[in-house]
């Protein structure tokens, strides 16, 4: 038999590979973006009817009573570099038959306000209160300095010069969530 | 140079070595030397061979099952994004991808007695297997938003790949005409090391009682091991040089074998098998092995109002860690390496020619065709992969044989490969291409494999 040349083993190998990775673009990966939106309960509480009373003195509480927590998401670096917008959302029930002024407070590690959102009034007995706040980013680049968010409550005197009873039960339910909007 | 000579540089210089970790051309192929390597009881019919230093044996391949190159990188008209989402949708927590490398270094044999064959040699290997977490990407590219109420299982996580060189010695044995029997011994030395798998868990979010919402991390249980990452301060610190000597006798060693027969049912009936790296490596050395497990349920931040002044998010984050404790440590582990098991039969028809076996006084009669089947499987993290392949075999000349096969398997359900033999004096070579009908556009195809070998035959 005769013995074939090997030759054209090379030049099958050549022809085909020469075809093999066309219409490909990997620049395109450069391209990529992802765009996650993360959602997280933030801070939550339920406060009564005495806490908003002085028991020694026997009179309401006029002051704002507040409560502060560490916030720290924000900073990572790759929370601060791709974070483009925040919504916070609350949900309150207000069983008490007087209005609450909220006020949600941002602060930096010196406690300086890096953002506070408008005063949200929570009118009397809604038990289903629910209320959005938006916070984009560009043009607001100091709120990725927080590392502590403030709830402040305030009770509203009433309207016919009544006072709390510190023994008739009322409660106001306070929920709230975060939405991260992030581009990568 | 002569135009041969350069046709053999530019085609080594062109070829990307990809070959299938499932040999389905190379397995009883031509009785080439390099079919020792994948059935220790193939037959032999030479008094010695060598390998060419770093070209005896070269083969990588890639295999993707679900998706293809051209799945992300087409040059269309579609974003890389909606190329991802659309992919992402294809592909199941089953889909792999898988990627094996080997380069022989050193392979040479000699031919003790008449009845007697020994092969040694050392090669490399690289092997990696991942499977798609799909819900954990999922869930870093779209956030946790579209998945309220729904689970991300942490059981998704699931990969291994590993970098050794194996040392290796085999005997093939003619025990009488009808039946061939064959061994190797392999020394394993493991360089770098990585899997996770078996974990379990899931994380959730769901509408919450407490507060809007409730993220549950829930009967968490992932274990990574690693071996020749990270060093001593737990820094990742991979160096070449170390990389490479680690595949010569490092601290990480283990043993293998492969053992192998041919048996001749009749003179045109042949049954072949073989049971390949049954074995293990016990890695010690910069190892980082990493757990973590628990529950933890989180509502947010519950405000006292209490004038105590609280450390809130310190207190998350210390009931977080209590919950789920993460340890590290730096113990030895043992590794079992991919069995790989093969089966064929070969029936053999056609011109008979009787050649007079060089090295002693038998004959044996080759036929110039021959068809058959074969079985391939090789254990995996998730199941064992299965491939079958019908092939036939024909020899042009005396020194040309070729061999056309169709191989069905997780990859493919149109693989079909060529594969090219021939010697010319004492210069023996081969050629194998898989997935030819894929070959004029390999991005599409997600299998890819071309292998190349020249060996120095003494007859």
């Amino acid at each position: 038999m005769k013995k074939l040349k090997s030759t054209p083993l090379f030049l099958i190998f050549i022809l085909m590979l020469s075809s093999c990775v066309k219409h490909l673009d990997f620049s395109q990966i450069e391209d990529f973006s992802a765009k996650p939106i993360f959602e997280s309960s933030l801070v939550y509480f339920t406060l009564n009817q005495v806490d908003f009373f002085d028991l020694i003195n026997s009179v309401e509480v006029v002051t704002p009573i507040d409560d502060t927590s560490g916030f720290t998401i924000l900073r990572s670096k790759f929370v601060k570099d791709n974070l483009i917008e925040t919504e916070l959302n609350i949900e309150v029930n207000n069983q008490f038959d007087r209005e609450f002024t909220v006020n949600i407070t941002f602060l930096d590690e010196n406690n300086i306000e890096t953002h506070a959102f408008d005063p949200i009034i929570v009118a009397e007995n809604n038990p289903n209160f629910t209320q959005k706040e938006t916070i984009t980013i560009s043009g607001n680049e100091q709120f990725l300095r927080s590392t502590k968010i403030r709830v402040s409550i305030e009770l509203s005197p009433s309207s016919d010069g009544s006072v709390l009873d510190p023994n008739i039960e009322q409660k106001l339910e306070f929920k709230s969530s975060g939405i991260f909007y992030l581009k990568t | 140079m002569s135009i041969k000579q350069i046709l053999v540089v530019f085609g080594l210089l062109l070829s990307s070595f990809v070959y299938s970790q499932n040999k389905q051309i190379l397995y009883g192929f031509a009785e080439m030397p390099n079919t020792l390597m994948v059935n220790p009881g193939a037959e032999t019919n030479y008094r010695y061979h060598g390998g060419i230093p770093g070209l005896s044996g070269l083969s990588l391949n890639i295999g993707a099952s679900g998706g293809a190159l051209s799945d992300l990188f087409l040059k269309d008209n579609t974003t890389f994004n909606t190329k991802f989402e659309n992919l992402s949708n294809k592909l199941t927590n089953r889909s792999f991808l898988s990627f094996n490398a080997k380069i022989d270094i050193l392979n040479g044999g000699y031919r003790l007695d008449e009845k007697t064959y020994l092969s040694f040699g050392m090669y490399q290997e690289v092997d990696f297997i991942g499977y798609y977490p799909k819900d954990i990407v999922e869930l870093l590219y779209y956030g946790n938003q579209p998945f309220i109420n729904k689970t991300v299982h942490f059981s998704d996580l699931k990969f291994r790949g590993e970098m050794l060189g194996v040392i290796h010695a085999g005997l093939s044995y003619k025990m009488n005409k009808k039946l061939n029997v064959g061994g190797r011994f392999k020394l394993y030395s493991g360089s770098l090391h990585i899997s996770s798998k078996n974990n379990a868990g899931t994380f959730s979010t769901e509408q919450g009682v407490n507060n809007v919402y409730r993220h549950n991390v829930t009967n968490v249980n992932i274990t990574s091991n690693s071996s020749g990452f990270f060093d001593a301060d737990e820094n990742l610190n991979v160096g070449l040089k170390d990389v490479l000597g680690n595949t010569l006798l490092s601290k990480n060693i283990g043993v293998g074998v492969d053992v192998g027969f041919t048996y001749h049912y009749s003179p045109q009936i042949e049954f072949t098998g073989s049971i390949l790296d049954v074995g293990f490596v016990s890695y010690s050395k910069n190892n980082r092995n990493l757990s973590i497990t628990g529950n933890h349920e989180f509502d947010g931040v519950n405000l006292l109002y209490d004038s105590t002044n609280t450390d809130y998010w310190s207190q998350l984050d210390s009931d977080f860690k209590a919950n789920v404790p993460r340890k590290t440590n730096a113990d030895s582990y043992i590794v079992w390496r991919p069995i790989k098991l093969n089966g064929a039969v070969r029936y053999s028809f056609g011109r008979a020619r009787t050649n007079k076996e060089c090295y002693d006084v038998t004959y044996k009669e080759y036929y110039n065709n021959s068809v058959g089947l074969q079985l391939f499987a090789i254990t995996r993290p998730l199941s064992t992969q299965i491939a079958a392949t019908a092939f036939l075999e024909k020899s042009i000349a005396e020194n040309f044989h070729v061999k056309f096969t169709y191989t069905m398997d997780d990859f493919s359900k149109s693989n079909v490969g060529v594969g090219v033999s021939t010697q010319m004096g004492i210069f023996q070579m081969y050629g194998m291409f898989g997935n030819i009908l894929k070959f004029s556009n390999l991005t599409g195809a997600t299998t890819a494999s071309v292998q190349f070998g020249f060996n120095l035959i003494f007859d």
